[in-house]
């Protein structure tokens, strides 16, 4: 591209993110209540309802990311497809920008979440988390309200980091997530998400677009075995220490290996 | 009646043996979550093993919400000891 287009390209770009995030602000509050009517007043058992709400967000969160890519605003690619199988499993993922829940959700079937506690008190994110019964996280109930949800097969979704990732900084895990597998007996399937150049960072402001388009790589691994350690025999708040530093561990990993990957085929 | 001192030694076992804690990061003020990295999951568990010197009395997890450090325990442990319910 010469330099005058991808001037023009860049001007898109900020003002195709301003545009998405009113998307974002004016589409949830007018999905919010499409579900609150809809499934509200529907004469249908709750499980029913939640599982309904949950299709209208997978595909309303996929329509999202289309919209995102035919706007010149990402690229994106998932890989490992054959391990995203619904069911009873806790998804647990690296968070290094604002739509990854975003993918994770438009990508598995029937996933629940845990979502921040203030989120159900906002006006706009209050009837979707409540007409899906995604789990709120306040810790007396956090591991109750999993493991339940976990028994009802539904895919958990969790982001042990707690918040974004800091590029380049180690990862921080909270043990949430390993106690939740060890109470719930429940196998880990992990996922990696990158997102090459980082944008949408803490503390960043909107408009502030990196100078490429992001790409982002999803890339669903084979699971991690809960029963190993189980026969540990430890008290569960031991063996969930030793859980989330191999969860550390593995995500160190990948994350070395990814810019071995990137060393190697970007040009100097 | 168990005094601060007893209370203090029992709680830092606990935390010795339930979280792996080197004893010697242990001070009355050593803060629970950001000094001995022991989160809210972990707090409950303390909470049942901390029941062998309350006994009946039991801590409730609301006792808990101002908690930040391990005198605060021992002070809550204490008051609970020390008031009639």
């Amino acid at each position: 591209m010469t330099r005058r287009k991808s001037r023009l390209f860049y001007l898109w770009r900020v003002l195709a993110t301003g545009f998405a995030f009113a998307m974002f602000g004016l589409g949830g509050p007018i999905i919010a209540v499409g579900i609150s009517i809809f499934v509200g007043l529907a004469p249908i058992r709750t499980p029913l309802k939640s599982e309904l709400s949950r299709v209208v967000l997978r595909h309303t969160f996929k329509l999202y990311i289309g919209l995102l890519k035919f706007l010149g605003l990402l690229t994106y690619e998932i890989q490992g497809l054959e391990f995203v199988a619904a069911g009873r499993k806790i998804v647990v993922a690296n968070h290094p920008s604002l739509l990854d829940v975003v993918f994770l959700l438009s990508i598995i079937r029937g996933a629940t979440c845990i979502v921040k506690d203030s989120l159900t008190k906002n006006w706009f994110t209050r009837p979707p988390i409540l007409a899906a019964n995604y789990i709120r996280n306040n810790s007396e109930n956090l591991i109750a309200s999993s493991t339940e949800a976990l028994a009802a097969e539904s895919p958990l979704v969790i982001f042990p980091e707690g918040t974004r990732t800091k590029p380049g900084a180690d990862y921080r895990l909270q043990r949430g997530a390993a106690n939740i597998a060890l109470s719930a007996k429940c196998d880990i399937s992990p996922v990696v998400i990158s997102c090459k150049p980082a944008t949408l960072l803490k503390n960043e402001k909107w408009y502030k677009v990196p100078d490429i388009p992001p790409h982002f790589v999803i890339s669903f691994r084979p699971p991690i075995k809960i029963q190993k350690y189980l026969d540990m025999n430890l008290h569960q708040c031991q063996a969930a220490r030793i859980l989330t530093k191999d969860l550390a561990a593995y995500y160190e990993a990948a994350r070395q290996e990814d810019q071995c990957v990137n060393t190697t085929l970007s040009p100097a | 009646m168990q005094s601060k001192e007893v209370i203090y030694q029992r709680l830092k076992e606990i935390l010795v043996e339930l979280f792996e804690t080197e004893p010697g990061d242990v001070t009355p003020e050593s803060r629970l979550y950001e000094d001995l990295d022991i989160d809210s999951i972990d707090a409950v568990d303390m909470l049942v093993k901390l029941k062998s010197l309350t006994g009946e009395k039991r801590l409730e997890p609301s006792d808990f919400k101002t908690v930040r450090t391990v005198q605060d325990v021992v002070d809550a442990v204490y008051n609970l000891l020390n008031t009639d319910k």
